[in-house]
């Protein structure tokens, strides 16, 4: 070991107090950026592996596609892998269908087909079903049994005449209660079955694939290189469906990433800060040491890498202990992390099942690297400064050194009378610079910390349900928009035949307990003045009911409007969240719509009579406002879609069950309550709520030590003159309330800048999160509760650290402390 | 010269133990009248500081006592202690040991603030004129030079009218010129107050401006 690397490491030994200081503030920063990415991309990995392992996986399917259109697919790039399906025929089953589904084994495995029991059909008549198809058909049979199926050969454009043929049974597929209730049924069968039924070039195939290169992909992106090879090959529109649950499911909002890369910044820049200060402040008292060095002969570069080695001596210590608790917090909190998905949620189910079994590869290398990158480049930014100051002192001037700081200034006002408020007054004044900055570190995390408990406390749960159900139960129209698998369940369809009709109104009214049904319409609409891609922009407008007039009223930010005015017909109220998309859009524009009214569009123009900030309870999320007559008018029926229907409170489960007797027998009707409502904004914000706090307690740990090494320091290097006020008749009593003055003032200082800074911003905060929807805040709270909790924090360790610092002081005699540096 | 002011009775200090057990002050046994002016003198390791430590009650001795106004001193409390310094107690370092952040005026009216008196505000600036740092009172500490700091902490020392100036090598960092200048003014200032002065020092010449001369070696007073 050579001189330099011996003196750090004695240096290392020698300034334990220090050095364990700056090892806490590293190894906590070390397991703050550590278990960030891992939790993060954690969660996304376990979800990714979850989805895969749920859904099937690929990412969209081609219709009716010939075996020259395969051929030429196959040769694509952008095809990662393509499986292929073939319906070559239908069993009939009464009141239903059983479709014999030919997959070769990539579109068996895209498709996720699994066996209960057996193998896949391989040879001639060899067939996979369902228990559920043989209890349909009546027949009991098990694998190895052979059994005798009618079935239609799928024709152009129908089905071909019926024929019977032997089967042998080689697998059983699953059973599902929704086959049972659809009486869709599938059985798989060979592919020798399949040419024998579809002979020739006419046959036309379904092709499953996924994308090359999809995992960096957003879910548009995706739909735009298979949309483009669809366009390319002649594949018409209606013959493409996407797997949108597995596209929905694995599209990672980018913004999740930059949230990552934006906190661990905050927790670097924090941890630099910190950091920084300690060895800056500890500093001072190490310029005599450092000064000796120096007039022994080492050179600038020795005392340089003297500072540096000892610094990253401490790194080494604290980094691998940091990573090592980081992997312990990161493999805890996932778990706790698991149990915020909902109990019976299957996807819940297989994440959990795969983060026991370990399946997903949490603690990443790279991450280890990354992380211990990262936290040494943090220590050796903060070395930058004290190596500059030890390099820069000459020996003599070093020597004598005693702990006073220079200062520019010659004289000072001062006070007639001394006491001991102007006393501390004096020194903390000494070095302003230093008191500021001190006092801005400390309160970064404050800020922060307010920062994150206002939009917490914003976040209401109840608050936030009851804004969007104003009474006990929605009751709506179950419908979903460019489904082609479903074309039945668009809302143009159901609308002509709408389940909310009078009649129901009449029963639900008749239940004992229903008190008010007040009934919502809404309509579909494009909106000509905005484009999305090559379509119009595809809107909804709600139609209130009168009752909720002044509700409507209330909420206008922007023009002016009354319900009366809206009757007209020819008046519109846009939400202000449309703004999101069309910020140009304002009060007295005028905008031109095409509504779907049942089988037929109306086009209409209306002019914005206000914008408005409308409770999601009146707007169910719809972009535009208008009476729901009107808008029952212009369609030409009865568009009614959501029902709020309000409860006497003790009749609320009564009422319930008998709305879920209503929906169970309209599949196209649905209903939440207000309880799921709030047990899920609760568990939501609870959860969320939790993982700032635990991250806020990681990094106010960070501060802390920032606190405690200040005020050691401030003592420590003053312990001369504290000593010489000692011996000039200052008494322990007045010396602990010096300090305690001292630390108050530091604490105030603290607090001050951060309740003001940290309200300031986190009103600013409130506002921004309510413009663009951040956890559903509504109205702004002020947090009361994290205020006092803040301030009784800071006091506590406060008074903490006067107390144990002075509990040290004392230890070392009057004397000691004079004679220091002589 | 009047009534004892100060006494010992067999002081003891010892530091450390076994083979490196030091007796700084060994059995000593002297005392000092009232408006003396006593050098101590010693070779440098010889008891003279923490035997003027222990006369100023900055320390406890391992036994034996120390009187002042035939009151035994280490019977108070730490807290009564602080109290009886700062009234009766001068002290002048070597090192000058002014507070850095606090001007000229407020080091000198230090000791008197922290015992919550009003500084006698003709008493202290006719002090200042007379030690000569009257221009600058506002001046931070760092800007004056070694003879100004210690003719400040002089001032300090004499402004609340203790009854005893403790001064270890006062000019132990000053030039013979300012020396002399420095100690004169001190034994005139202190015969001016009735105070009574004990100063460690290694100057012969110094000594020989006290009216009493205790020698002290291996911390035993040898002569008087």
């Amino acid at each position: 070991m050579n001189t330099v690397n011996r003196t750090a490491l004695s240096n290392l030994k020698q300034n334990k107090g220090k050095n364990m200081l700056t090892g806490i503030a590293i190894f906590l920063t070390t397991i703050l950026i550590f278990v960030i990415p891992t939790v993060g991309l954690g969660t996304v990995d376990t979800q990714m592996a979850a989805i895969n392992k749920y859904y099937p996986t690929f990412h969209a399917m081609f219709r009716d596609v010939d075996l020259k259109t395969i051929e030429e697919l196959s040769y694509r790039g952008e095809i990662e892998t393509m499986g292929l399906r073939q319906d070559p025929a239908q069993i009939p089953v009464p009141d239903g269908a059983g479709m014999m589904v030919y997959m070769d084994d990539t579109a068996l495995k895209l498709g996720k087909m699994e066996l209960e029991a057996g193998e896949f059909p391989k040879r001639g008549n060899e067939i996979a079903v369902s228990q559920g198809l043989l209890e349909a058909l009546g027949i009991t049979a098990g694998i190895g049994d052979t059994i005798t199926l009618p079935y239609q050969p799928v024709e152009q454009g129908g089905l071909g005449y019926e024929k019977k043929g032997e089967f042998l049974i080689t697998g059983l597929l699953p059973s599902s209660e929704e086959q049972k209730e659809t009486k869709m049924y599938s059985a798989l069968v060979s592919k020798e079955f399949m040419e024998q039924e579809q002979p020739g070039e006419s046959r036309k195939y379904r092709v499953m694939f996924r994308i090359q290169g999809a995992d960096s992909m957003t879910k548009d992106q995706i739909e735009n290189v298979y949309g483009k090879v669809a366009a390319e090959l002649g594949i018409p529109e209606g013959d493409i469906a996407d797997n949108s649950s597995y596209l929905m499911a694995n599209y990672v909002d980018p913004a999740f990433y930059s949230g990552i890369v934006g906190i661990l910044l905050v927790v670097v820049l924090a941890g630099i800060m910190t950091i920084y200060s300690i060895y800056y402040i500890s500093m001072i008292y190490k310029v005599q040491e450092y000064g000796k060095i120096k007039a022994l002969g080492a050179t600038k570069r020795q005392i340089r890498q003297i500072v540096f080695r000892e610094g990253m001596l401490v790194a080494c210590i604290a980094v691998p202990v940091g990573l090592l608790a980081g992997s312990i917090a990161s493999k805890l909190g996932f778990k706790y992390l698991l149990n915020a998905f909902g109990e019976g949620d299957a996807l819940g189910d297989i994440t959990r099942q795969l983060v026991e079994c370990n399946e997903v590869a949490m603690l990443k290398p790279w991450i280890y690297v990354a992380a211990a990158g990262i936290t040494l480049v943090t220590v050796a930014l903060s070395l930058i400064r004290p190596m500059q100051i030890a390099s820069k002192i000459s020996p003599v001037e070093a020597m004598r050194y005693d702990g006073s700081i220079k200062t520019r200034k010659k004289v000072r006002k001062g006070h007639e009378e001394m006491n001991l408020v102007h006393l501390t007054g004096a020194n903390l004044s000494r070095n302003k610079k230093r008191t500021v900055i001190t006092i801005i570190t400390l309160s970064l995390t404050g800020i922060l910390f307010m920062v994150i408990s206002t939009v917490l406390s914003c976040a209401d749960p109840e608050e936030i349900a009851r804004d969007s159900m104003f009474d006990e139960f929605v009751l709506s129209v179950d419908s979903s928009n460019g489904d082609k698998m479903h074309p039945e369940k668009e809302w143009s369809v159901i609308s002509q035949n709408n389940p909310l009709n009078d009649q129901l109104e009449n029963y639900i009214m008749s239940i004992p307990g229903t008190e008010k049904v007040t009934r919502t319409s809404s309509a579909d609409a494009d909106l000509k003045e905005l484009m999305d891609g090559d379509e119009y922009w595809k809107t909804g407008i709600v139609g209130i009911p009168e009752t909720y007039a002044r509700e409507m009223e209330k909420s206008i930010v922007e023009g002016s409007c009354t319900y009366e005015d809206l009757l007209q017909g020819d008046k519109i109220v846009m939400d202000q969240k449309m703004r999101h998309w069309a910020p140009e859009f304002k009060a007295g524009d005028t905008i031109h719509m095409i509504l779907e009214a049942g089988d037929k569009t109306v086009e209409k123009e209306f002019t914005i009579a206000a914008v408005a900030d409308m409770p999601n309870g009146l707007s169910h999320y719809n972009s535009f406002v208008l009476p729901k007559a009107v808008l029952d008018d212009i369609c030409g029926l009865s568009m009614d879609y959501y029902w709020s229907i309000a409860a006497g409170d003790k009749e609320v489960k009564a009422v319930e069950e008998q709305l879920r007797a209503v929906i169970g027998e309209n599949q196209n009707l649905k209903m939440r309550t207000f309880e799921e409502e709030l047990a899920e904004r609760t568990k939501n914000s609870g959860f969320t709520s939790q993982l700032c706090y635990v991250f806020m307690a990681v990094l106010g740990g960070v501060g802390i030590m920032n606190l405690i090494n200040t005020m050691i320091n401030s003592i420590y290097v003053r312990r001369r003159e504290l000593g010489i006020m000692q011996a000039i008749g200052l008494s322990e009593r007045q010396l602990v309330r010096m300090l305690q003055m001292e630390g108050a003032f530091y604490t105030a200082g603290t607090l001050l800048l951060s309740l003001g800074l940290g309200n300031l911003l986190g009103y600013l905060t409130f506002l921004y999160g309510k413009k663009d929807g951040l956890l559903g805040i509504i109205s702004y709270h002020y947090p009361a509760v994290q205020t006092i909790v803040l301030i009784a924090v800071v006091l506590v360790i406060q008074l903490l650290l006067t107390y144990l610092i002075m509990k040290n002081f004392r230890r070392q005699s009057m004397i000691e402390r004079i004679r220091f540096s002589e | 010269m009047g009534a004892m002011l100060l006494e010992t009775v067999d002081l003891c200090k010892y530091y450390g133990s076994g083979d490196n057990l030091v007796k700084a002050i060994d059995h000593t046994t002297m005392d000092i009248q009232r408006g003396e002016f006593t050098a101590i003198v010693g070779r440098s390791g010889s008891g003279k500081s923490t035997l003027l430590h222990m006369l100023g009650a900055l320390d406890r001795p391992d036994s034996g006592k120390v009187l002042i106004e035939g009151k035994n001193v280490f019977h108070l409390k730490d807290e009564q202690l602080a109290v009886f310094r700062r009234r009766k107690i001068g002290f002048i370092f070597q090192n000058y040991n002014l507070i850095p952040s606090l001007n000229v005026w407020e080091n000198i009216v230090l000791p008197m603030g922290l015992d919550k008196k009003k500084a006698d505000k003709s008493f202290v600036l006719d002090l200042a004129e007379r030690i000569g740092i009257a221009d600058k009172l506002k001046s931070l500490p760092n800007t004056l030079s070694g003879g100004q700091q210690q003719r400040v902490a002089i001032a300090r020392a004499l402004a609340a009218k203790p009854a005893i100036i403790l001064a270890d090598e006062p000019t132990g960092n000053l030039d013979s010129k300012t020396e002399m200048e420095v100690i004169s003014l001190l034994k005139a200032c202190v015969n001016e107050y009735g105070q009574t002065l004990v100063m460690i020092t290694h100057d012969e010449t110094i000594a020989q401006m006290a009216d009493r001369i205790l020698v002290i070696e291996d911390g035993k007073v040898v002569s008087q």
